[in-house]
């Protein structure tokens, strides 16, 4: 389906403030994957 | 003393506090909740009168009424894990039928036990206006903030002081992409910023007036007591704003106690909270002012010891166990630390994931579309 401007324009303010972080960006930042790291682990659920 | 710890397998905190106690000559019991129901049962009995009993058992747990506890350290119990193959047109309810057997049982497990912390206290102290709020009327700073999704008050407070406002979301705010993750740090923010009204009402947020930092403190409160680490978060380009930003390069050290006007208000904030353990945040300003940010109820410690070994968290947050309330924040005479029980918590973890269901991690932000469940289909980039 193609991408319209309405559906481009559909995210809420805090996601257009989100940082993108690839697998390894976050591995570097956070140590996920049962390491240490500041609050627990992101893709918390 | 016989502490009881409901978390899940891969939690190095659990594991190396339960090693600590282990050495200290206490029994750690761990309770990984997402074995529930797949590998195990549990049944709560009722008769007339109210008399009531309960018992879980099953992967190398078996408990009742009559096991005693002198603590439960109510660590990060995950809800019960279903299996992949249940019929999706099930697993709504089941889910939440096993949600409320495990509430259930929170209230019947060792009322009599030193709860860290108290589970019906959890949830409201968390909410961050409330947090504020009371640490205001405990007498700790806070920064001026407004919580919003009035597009009109929005934009009023942006421009009343405009440059000096920091975005901060509700909760931990996360999206699983096609490359990794999307996650939201505390942003500055302008009215250039701004999107659409339909948009910036869509979901609330929390704006606040920039606090000129000259350091930050991460400081543990444990029944009274205090551990404080300096973090040196000015000193790394990156970690201005938000050190989440630098957190594996972040210089920090033992810090100074906390004056006794800020100690006294962090005491007050927790009795209002109905808290004894949590993890606060600090701004220290050039002025060496401690404006509150926020306490985290169960909030990760072990990483400052990991970055310099001389903050004993593992060994303290011992010591608040066995000691309980009234504890004066000073490690034992022989600490354990961190550093030398690592590795034996780690191989602990790994024995535990061949028996135990692992901790899945399910974001509901998910702008791939392959959530599970129907949840949360976001609109995707097609």
């Amino acid at each position: 389906m193609k991408k319209t401007h309405r559906q481009e324009t559909r995210r809420t303010f805090e996601r257009r403030l989100a940082r993108e972080l690839s697998a390894e960006d976050l591995e570097k930042a956070f140590g996920a994957g049962g390491t240490i790291s500041c609050c627990g682990g992101c893709a918390d659920d | 003393m016989r502490i009881l710890i409901p978390t899940y397998v891969e939690d190095i905190h659990a594991r190396a506090v339960a090693v600590a106690l282990e050495k200290k000559g206490h029994e750690p019991v761990l309770w990984f909740t997402a074995d529930f129901p797949t590998r195990q049962t549990s049944s709560i009995r009722i008769a007339p009168g109210g008399e009531s009993g309960w018992r879980v058992s099953g992967s190398q747990l078996d408990l009742d009424e009559d096991s005693p506890f002198d603590v439960v350290w109510f660590r990060r119990p995950t809800r019960p894990e279903l299996p992949d193959d249940l019929h999706p047109g099930d697993r709504y309810l089941a889910q939440r039928a096993c949600d409320s057997h495990h509430s259930a049982l929170w209230e019947l497990v060792a009322p009599d036990a030193f709860w860290v912390n108290p589970h019906h206290a959890r949830g409201r102290a968390s909410i961050k206006p409330r947090q504020l709020v009371e640490a205001g009327r405990a007498g700790l700073p806070v920064p001026l903030t407004l919580c919003s999704n009035d597009p009109d008050d929005i934009r009023r407070f942006l421009t009343e002081h405009e440059g000096e406002v920091v975005y901060k979301p509700f909760s931990s705010a996360q999206w699983r992409t096609e490359e990794g993750t999307a996650l939201v740090f505390t942003t500055s923010v302008g009215v250039e910023d701004l999107p659409e009204d339909d948009i910036l009402r869509l979901s609330s947020g929390i704006f606040q007036r920039r606090v000129p930092k000259a350091y930050e403190l991460r400081v543990l409160y444990l029944g009274g007591g205090f551990l404080t680490a300096k973090l040196r978060s000015q000193e790394h380009p990156d970690a201005e704003l938000d050190w989440k930003l630098a957190f594996r390069e972040l210089g920090l050290e033992p810090g100074d106690p906390l004056p006794p006007e800020v100690a006294d208000g962090c005491r007050k904030l927790m009795n209002r909270l109905g808290l004894v353990f949590g993890c606060f945040d600090f701004v220290v300003t050039p002025e060496g002012e401690h404006v509150f940010l926020e306490v985290n109820e169960m909030g990760q410690f072990l990483w400052l010891e990991e970055t310099d070994p001389e903050v004993l968290t593992l060994d303290v947050f011992c010591e608040f166990l066995i000691h309980g309330n009234g504890f004066d924040g000073r490690p034992a005479d022989r600490p354990v630390r961190f550093g030398e029980i690592r590795e034996e918590a780690l191989a602990q973890i790994e024995e535990d994931r061949r028996v135990h269901v692992a901790r899945i991690f399910r974001q509901a932000a998910d702008d791939t579309g392959r959530s599970r469940d129907g949840v949360a289909r976001i609109a995707t980039p097609v």
